[in-house]
């Protein structure tokens, strides 16, 4: 309970943050952070409750994003259909996918996922007469509600932040099930797991699939809150960022998840004004040594993330 | 009356023959102990029995059908459980966590009713938390129900670990050296929960290196020895047959209660 | 018929070129590994620090050879420091975590090339000069045929190192039974901070064989890392025969697949074939004796 009141804490602060903010641009930072939040918390269900690590989130993102934008923009569908399809057939791939790989030991998800992100790219890239290749895709239409048209930021900032609050209560009330505990028991020891029944290799790939639900979702919100996508954004480099956020945050809880998304964007942010300045290069990729070092650090010190940190700093002052 | 029948079980590691034609035949209802010195292939055994190694040749038949090759989670929903040697309780869970995940099998509901939180899968939970405290209650360790299982001292955390397989309400529970590192009082408590579950219904195979308890609460035993059977038959029985003197000279441990 | 034929004849040469070099690379991988049980995420980048590392000091006065010398050193003495810095204080914890943090490595150093290097792609001279070979209408350049005898040499030198030296055989050792090693004096820790400081030069070897033919960039390490991994995992990780087919076995489908297919999905040969790997062979086709620690 103690958990809730904190969260309705930040849900009516949220609520109330645009009336302080100086700028539309504050706003769709904070609206970049829903959308890696919910990407963010997807990836922390699989690394904290399946033990597995995913290298290629950013093509569910993408995935998420070209298949909404390609059957609003180019099939004529409602947006919320497409989402409703894009959703689904994304999580359904990764269920394809996962169930010949996860039968496997070890880390050979990593490996896959990685592989899986590349040419998900490469297709973005080169199947043309589908996704408009480099030159992206443009006019993709609005969400919808009624006489609402999502067409402001503002609006979309609700509609995001909405989306992000319920995905943390479905995740946690997924967590604090029976499905849950089978989770959390595979991550302890898959051996006892099984032993009680557990089919430990489908809750792996049924959390595997949860999880690029989570990242297509915030992919679709993306594509018609920007309503032009391109294939840039959905690299290597996203999926390495996502794996920052949970790493920061803490693995293994969804709402570290959001604070870790919180953390690395604004931090990107900075770094991508500030890096320009300091070197003469402006290739923007410079955060990238920080979050290196980060990964590196974190894992090492602290791998409960900033969560374990602050509940050590509480504790320290009770 | 035969709850379990072990057919010919062959298992060779590469050049390495760990069990060579076991053959015998596990009663309902009763403890059925299965004891030999280090080494003799007792836990490669259980292993295969409970799905976790594939056995070489032979068959294993489960109430007149053959379990080969079927995996661990499929034969707990057939009524096998199992403890494990090393203890693979769940540490990142209270204790009385550890025994709900022994629930598991026998309820229902997935991502989405989780999810969405039904009243349904309200009541599922809610039945789980009763029954799993309850199982605790009936061996004395509800005081310990929300504890972290990893910090209750080891005779605890074995006994949690055999609730927790108790609440899978198997036919056959496998106890692998249940009493490894316990204390003598500890031992006692084992023993009795044992017999105790005996008493309900519930046919246990008990791989144990400790005679006293072995001796106390087995009906039948069979002495395993490099991997081959070489006797078996009442405890009494067993205690005095000359092979397994022998067998056991060898051991540290002797033969004796 | 005869220009097909030459045409195909190009692209497997070119294809085993580029693979010696994903074979290289495979290697490195393998090696940690075998001795540590980790997914060195940052192979790709100790190819890339070689090459640009060559380039800068042949740059500034030093002689070619003494340039690939040093470099090939210093990129070995980079990948001790990696391993003492970010991987050894982490003994112990997970495998996830590991991997997590050689993640975390490479991209902190091709942050670090990007910000010493910058952009540019810088050339290396090649080892030779002079016209290039022509066999029965294929090209290939004088780098090239140095990749091939380069790897190669170092295959056999290798295959000597593993099986007749101490050290060596301490490696295997160490790979094998890292518990047997241990009570034979065989310091696990010595092994595993000699293992990346070898992956390392092996794989700034690669990167200086192939500059000359591709380019040093700060970035040239995350592609030719990922393809050295698959190029490792058609060897199960844990063989370096498995490797090597597997360096020449991804090149030449790559360039068969660029010149034949599409060069836009070239790239993509390699996770294809890693992808065919996973559904057919998981364990690789050199399927090994098994690293996993129950």
């Amino acid at each position: 309970m103690k958990i809730y009141s904190g969260w309705a804490a930040v849900a009516v602060g949220l609520a109330f943050l645009p009336v302080l903010l100086p700028s539309n641009y504050y706003l769709g930072i904070m609206i970049f952070i829903g959308l890696n939040a919910l990407a963010a918390m997807g990836l922390c269900l699989l690394m904290g409750y399946a033990g597995q690590i995913s290298l290629g989130h950013a093509a569910f993102f993408g995935l998420g994003a070209y298949t909404s934008g390609i059957l609003s923009a180019s099939y004529g569908l409602s947006p919320w259909l497409s989402m409703a399809i894009a959703v689904p057939a994304t999580a359904g791939l990764a269920f394809a996918l996962g169930v010949p790989i996860l039968r496997l030991q070890g880390y050979y998800l990593a490996v896959a996922t990685l592989g899986m992100g590349i040419i998900v790219y490469l297709v973005f890239m080169n199947w043309t007469s589908l996704t408009g290749g480099p030159s992206g895709l443009s006019s993709i239409p609005y969400l919808t509600l009624g006489p609402f048209t999502f067409n402001r930021d503002l609006k979309v900032y609700y509609l995001v932040w909405a989306m992000v609050f319920l995905a943390l209560a479905g995740g946690r009330n997924i967590v604090n099930s029976r499905v849950g505990r089978a989770l959390r028991s595979i991550h302890s020891s898959e051996i006892a797991a099984q032993a009680m029944g557990i089919n430990t290799s489908r809750y792996k790939v049924k959390v595997f699939a949860l999880s690029a639900g989570y990242a297509a979702l915030a992919g679709g919100l993306y594509a018609h809150y920007l309503t032009f996508i391109s294939p840039a954004p959905f690299g290597y480099q996203f999926s390495i960022e996502l794996l920052v956020m949970v790493v920061v945050g803490g693995i293994g809880n969804l709402s570290g998840a959001i604070l870790g998304a919180a953390v690395i964007t604004l931090l990107s942010e900075i770094l991508r004004d500030l890096m320009p300045r300091l070197f003469s290069y402006g290739a923007g990729e410079y955060e990238i040594v920080f979050f290196g070092i980060l990964l590196i650090v974190f894992m090492i010190f602290l791998p409960g993330g900033l969560v374990q940190g602050l509940e050590f700093m509480r504790r320290r002052r009770a | 009356m035969s709850l379990l029948q072990v057919e010919g079980i062959t298992k060779h590691f590469g050049g390495l023959t760990a069990l060579s034609g076991i053959s015998f035949s596990v009663d309902e209802g009763k403890v059925f102990g299965l004891i030999g010195p280090n080494g003799a292939g007792k836990t490669t055994l259980l292993n295969i029995i409970s799905g976790f190694i594939p056995a070489t040749s032979g068959d294993i038949l489960l109430k007149g059908k053959s379990i080969m090759g079927c995996h661990p989670h499929v034969l707990a929903s057939r009524g096998i459980s199992r403890t494990f040697q090393n203890g693979h309780l769940f540490g990142n869970m209270t204790a009385l966590e550890n025994v709900m995940v022994g629930c598991h099998i026998r309820f229902r509901g997935e991502f989405l009713s989780a999810a969405l939180q039904t009243r349904w899968s309200h009541r599922q939970e809610r039945e789980i938390y009763r029954q799993s405290l309850e199982i605790l209650s009936s061996m004395g360790l509800h005081s310990w129900a929300q504890e972290p299982a990893d910090s209750l001292p080891f005779g605890l955390q074995r006994l949690i670990e055999i609730a927790r397989g108790v609440a899978t309400k198997p036919e056959l529970l496998l106890l692998d050296e249940p009493a490894a590192g316990l204390n003598p009082g500890e031992k006692e408590l084992l023993t009795e929960e044992i017999a105790r579950l005996r008493n309900l219904g519930i046919t246990i195979i008990l791989v144990e290196h400790d005679m006293g308890v072995v001796m106390s609460v087995c009906d039948y035993l069979v002495v395993l020895n490099y991997g081959q059977k070489i006797a078996e038959g009442t405890p009494e029985a067993v205690q005095i047959d000359p092979e397994v003197v022998t067998a056991y000279l060898g051991d540290e441990n002797g033969f004796h209660a | 018929m005869a220009l097909l034929g030459s045409q195909i004849l190009q692209y497997v040469l070119s294809g085993i070129v580029v693979g010696g070099i994903y074979a290289l690379i495979a290697i490195g991988f393998v090696v940690i590994f075998n001795v540590t049980g980790i997914i060195n995420f940052a192979q790709g980048e100790f190819v890339m620090f070689g090459s640009l590392l060559a380039v800068s000091l042949h740059t500034a006065t030093l002689s070619l050879s003494a340039a690939l010398l040093v470099a090939v050193l210093l990129t070995a003495l980079l990948g001790a420091i990696l391993e003492r810095v970010a991987i050894h204080p982490a003994k112990g914890a997970s495998i996830a975590t590991q991997i997590i943090i050689t993640i975390g490595a490479s991209i902190a150093l091709r942050g670090i090339a990007l910000m010493i290097w910058g952009t540019t792609p810088y050339p290396l001279p090649p080892f030779t000069e002079g016209p290039p070979l022509i066999l029965s209408g294929a090209v290939i350049v004088q780098q090239g045929l140095w990749v091939i005898g380069v790897t190669a040499f170092l295959l056999v030198g290798l295959h000597g190192f593993f099986h007749w030296t101490i050290l060596g055989k301490a490696l295997r050792a160490c790979a094998y039974n890292s518990v047997g090693a241990l009570l034979n004096g065989i310091s696990v820790n010595r092994m595993s901070l000699f293992s990346f400081s070898l992956s390392a030069g092996l794989s700034a070897v690669a990167g200086i064989v192939i500059s000359p033919i591709t380019y040093a960039t700060y970035d040239m390490g995350s592609m030719l890392g990922l393809k050295g991994f698959v190029a490792a995992m058609v060897g199960g990780l844990t063989s370096i025969r498995g490797a090597v087919v597997g360096g020449l076995l991804v090149g030449i489908l790559e360039s068969l697949g660029a010149g034949v297919v599409s060069s836009g999905y070239k790239d993509a040969v390699a996770f294809l074939v890693l992808l065919a790997l996973f559904f057919l062979k998981p364990e690789g086709i050199f399927a090994g004796r098994e690293k996993v620690k129950v």
